[in-house]
């Protein structure tokens, strides 16, 4: 049965043009950190298109993290690659950073005037909270999906990280890595299957 | 220009490698490398911290266009942009190619397991962080008391942050547009 949903999944592709216009898109409205442009990518990705599972974009954002370079950017050439390959994550990347390099360019030639418009100001500030709404969907959803078979564990790694660094401003390094000494625990000395695995399906 | 033009793609390059943890870990270095290298008249640099609270995307690409476009014009903050990308593409390349090979290991398989909760406590707490700065414009759960801010409610941000929420989870109305809308409100309401 799962094999015959895998098939049924990897029909459901992706073209070029299609996967830089939801980049640009998201890009165009990543005002505010990296983690802005996942509630887009959840929907497009996930929600719409059904190309990765909530899991699986948990683990993009993982690794993202963890590497150097704007998680945006990380996240972006991940989708990308994941699903159309050097090209594709090129073209994400690129999706990603023209509506701020296109802003930048125009901001610079024609509205330097613009930066101490009160209009400018509040338009921006309408923007994070909708972004505070957003994100907060999406913190929801992802919590759901991660932790609905989850043992206790692992519910408690996530509100230990959670109250952790928002609560006590501990660096989010120091819970990643617990989550990887109790990974390889796990793997090498209790052999309990993960619940599901990364990549592409086969 | 030609020396110009790599010289900034190895400037930023190397900002991209090193920008670990956040857009602002990087500025200092930048501002470190525009001076060394007398990218522009340094006085100048605030207007990158201006430009990119204004702009959307990450804040390292965001300095990246500016100071290549302020050093050598559009074709330098093309070449800056792509310099500040660079390391995120190369080292994803290399990770995700070890990741597949490696990836029915399941040793491998299992610190992914491990590892996906923490990412979901940190995800949550960015979320809690944004909702704390739109409500109360400050932190209120925090151990840092000279952040905090208690008993303060910004009521026309609570009324925008329940609309937001109320068009995303009961309308189909598109994220992207519900963004906008709420830009436009903001410049009525506040």
């Amino acid at each position: 049965m799962k094999r015959v949903l895998n098939i049924f999944r990897k029909k459901r592709t992706i073209g070029y043009w299609e996967l830089f216009v939801i980049f640009f898109k998201a890009g165009s409205v990543a005002f505010g950190g990296g983690y802005i442009i996942l509630p887009i990518l959840e929907r497009e990705m996930v929600k719409k298109r059904k190309l990765f599972t909530e899991k699986e974009l948990v683990n993009i954002f993982t690794i993202s993290q963890a590497l150097p370079g704007a998680i945006a950017v990380n996240a972006s050439f991940y989708v990308g690659y994941e699903r159309k390959g050097l090209l594709g994550g090129l073209i994400a990347v690129a999706g990603i950073v023209l509506p701020a390099f296109i802003s930048i360019v125009l901001v610079y030639l024609f509205f330097m005037g613009i930066r101490d418009s009160i209009y400018v100001k509040n338009f921006l500030r309408g923007i994070i909270t909708a972004a505070a709404a957003l994100i907060l969907i999406t913190a929801v959803n992802i919590s759901k999906s991660v932790l609905k078979k989850a043992n206790i564990i692992k519910i408690v790694f996530a509100i230990i990280t959670f109250i952790g660094v928002a609560v006590f401003d501990i660096n989010a390094l120091w819970f990643l890595f617990i989550g990887i000494v109790y990974g390889i625990i796990r793997g090498f000395f209790l052999q309990t299957p993960p619940d599901e695995p990364i990549g592409k399906v086969k | 220009m030609f020396w110009k033009l790599l010289r900034l793609y190895l400037i930023f390059f190397k900002i991209g490698l090193f920008s670990y943890g956040g857009g602002y870990v990087m500025l200092p270095l930048i501002r470190h490398d525009v001076e060394a290298y007398d990218l522009f008249p340094i006085e100048e640099f605030n207007e990158i911290v201006a430009i990119s609270q204004m702009t959307p995307g990450p804040i390292a690409t965001n300095a990246a266009t500016y100071t290549g476009y302020r050093g050598a014009g559009f074709l330098g903050s093309v070449v800056a942009t792509t310099g500040v990308v660079s390391p995120s593409v190369l080292l994803l390349y290399i990770v995700i190619t070890i990741l597949r090979k490696y990836k029915n290991l399941h040793v491998v398989q299992t610190i992914l397991d491990g590892v996906r909760p923490i990412t979901v406590g940190m995800i949550s707490s960015v979320a809690l962080y944004f909702f704390e700065q739109t409500i109360f414009v400050g932190r209120v759960f925090s151990t840092d008391i000279y952040q905090m801010k208690v008993g303060f409610i910004d009521f026309k941000e609570l009324l925008l942050f329940s609309l937001v929420l109320g068009a995303l989870t009961k309308t189909k109305i598109s994220p992207i547009l519900v963004t906008l809308s709420a830009g436009v409100i903001g410049m009525i309401i506040f």
